[in-house]
């Protein structure tokens, strides 16, 4: 568990002029339930892109499982990616288990079939997040939730070592979202390293053994009782935060909205 | 069938089925990557690719297959730099390589080509050369879209994640750039330059709103092109219109007879 498995070096990005990420040293074990939290623009898609190679800091380096992310070659397939605004053309004509199935793409390997075996992990995925029903489904016909479940189970297919979501919880209803998360606590079990991104602090910090706070700058990161304790999420949110007690862990609603949608 | 005996409409039909088949298959990935405008940029670019062929004394096919891929990969890299916009790209290119085309032929004063049958198409001009580069052709394309398959439908459909989990998106996108230049190349003989986007265009189209499977839809599109081109260069036989054209006319018909029966489909079962 000690062993870093994501390390983010002296990384600086932005969109000039707008900085959007400054000087982020960031450090992840394996097996690590990392929240990011952080305002709107404060650059946590920005650094999973970063993570995940889609973007190209202007300084720093990043590596992931101890190499460059372009040097990472077939290792880049055990890289669950839960995107928040998937650029998809859900017109396309393709059925739920052949998109979850493209989650394996990168395992199987250039120009060959999926097998057997790799339907059955598709089936596994989809029975994880309840979408089994749904297999021979377009992905058209899907409701705002049921899509992202599927872009949740398209990222397990692919037998991650690491899980990146973006807002994962999204567009999905509460009781989803809870089970959403027994499933992450399960994964994290297995040891599988799990970064994301959440606008639900109250709810990640049950669930993740640490908290980046990301606001251009790396504010924080340590244990969520730490972070909350420390009075870092009033610097980072601003007075207009307002908090509400749920157990021993501050729910925080952002500009008194709700944390589900 | 008499027309079946005459050996110019042998090889017709023959080039005009693997054409019909090519252009059904590879139209859909283009439909769905929306790079039809591509598409007729390119097979504008071929005229001055076939130009550039017989000013230099090269084989003119071979010529304009080598002009076109580098023309659709020149576009491509355009969009790709973000310095401009598809349709700006594409309009500039199919508008210039032609112009280069009128150029260069003009030049050649004297020399009798038969500029007519290179836009319009010309069936009775089909040689054996034509149908064996046609057919060597037509299996690199079909060799290239079943090996990519997997690989092609995920750049359409996500090009984000084909990127995250390391596919060669750059080369993808230019695969199928070239496959869509070869394609223009061998059907100019039997549609014509300005006439071939249609191929490319219109079966998948028709197809694309029959089928949520992508494997139907390429069975249906494949089904509607082949059906077509029989059809249509037979019928421009009897009729003694030009076989491009005819093609093309059925074609399109087919495709509004279908989108009404589709919508009137729908209509009765919106669910369906």
């Amino acid at each position: 568990m000690e062993e870093p498995i994501v390390e983010i070096k002296n990384v600086s990005f932005s969109y000039p002029p707008l900085e959007v990420l400054e000087d982020v040293n960031l450090t992840v074990k394996k097996g690590e339930f990392l929240a990011i939290i952080g305002p709107n623009g404060g650059g946590k898609t920005t650094l999973l892109k970063i993570i995940l190679g889609l973007l190209k800091p202007q300084k720093g380096e990043v590596y992931v499982a101890g190499k460059r992310i372009g040097e990472l070659r077939k290792w880049r397939s055990k890289i669950g990616y839960v995107p928040q605004a998937a650029q998809i053309d859900y017109t396309f004509p393709i059925t739920v288990e052949e998109f979850v199935m493209t989650g394996r793409f990168g395992l199987i390997g250039l120009g060959k079939r999926p097998r057997p075996s790799d339907w059955e992990m598709v089936q596994k995925a989809l029975k994880e997040v309840k979408m089994e029903e749904w297999s021979k489904k377009q992905i058209g016909e899907l409701s705002g939730g049921q899509r992202q479940k599927i872009l949740i189970a398209r990222s397990l297919a692919s037998e991650p070592e690491i899980l990146i979501l973006d807002e994962p919880t999204t567009a999905v209803d509460l009781e989803s979202s809870e089970s959403f998360y027994e499933l992450l606590l399960r994964l994290h079990k297995e040891e599988i390293t799990i970064i994301t991104v959440s606008h639900d602090v109250g709810v990640v910090a049950q669930y993740a053994d640490s908290i980046a706070c990301l606001n251009r700058r790396l504010i924080k990161h340590n244990r969520p009782e730490e972070v909350i304790r420390e009075g870092v999420l009033e610097e980072m949110y601003g007075k207009e935060a307002a908090f509400f007690h749920h157990g021993v862990i501050p729910h925080i609603v952002v500009q008194k909205t709700p944390p589900e949608r | 069938m008499e027309i079946l005996q005459l050996a110019f409409m042998q090889r017709a039909l023959l080039i005009g089925l693997i054409v019909g088949a090519l252009g059904a298959t590879l139209g859909v990935f283009v439909v769905l990557k929306r790079l039809s405008f591509m598409g007729a940029g390119i097979s504008h670019a071929a005229f001055g690719g076939i130009a550039l062929g017989y000013f230099l004394g090269w084989n003119p096919i071979l010529t304009a297959v080598i002009f076109c891929v580098s023309v659709g990969i020149g576009i491509s890299m355009l969009i790709e730099s973000n310095q401009i916009k598809e349709d700006t790209a594409v309009g500039v290119f199919f508008t210039s390589t032609m112009a280069l085309g009128i150029l260069l032929i003009g030049l050649k004063k004297g020399y009798n080509i038969d500029l007519f049958g290179y836009l319009f198409g010309n069936i009775l001009a089909v040689s054996r050369e034509d149908l064996i580069i046609s057919l060597v052709i037509g299996v690199i394309i079909t060799f290239s879209l079943y090996f990519f398959y997997k690989e092609l439908t995920l750049s359409i459909l996500d090009p984000e994640m084909a990127r995250v989990i390391g596919l060669p998106l750059n080369f993808l996108n230019y695969l199928l750039v070239s496959l869509i230049a070869l394609f223009i190349v061998i059907s100019v003989r039997i549609v014509g330059i300005i006439l071939v986007s249609a191929l490319l265009t219109i079966p998948a189209a028709t197809a694309l709103r029959w089928s949520k499977n992508l494997k139907k839809v390429l069975a249906i599109s494949l089904i509607d092109s082949l059906g077509c081109t029989a059809g249509g260069l037979t019928l421009s036989y009897y009729l003694d219109t030009a076989s491009g054209a005819t093609i093309v006319i059925l074609t399109t018909l087919v495709f509004f007879v279908s989108l009404l029966l589709n919508i009137v489909n729908r209509k009765i079962q919106p669910t369906a």
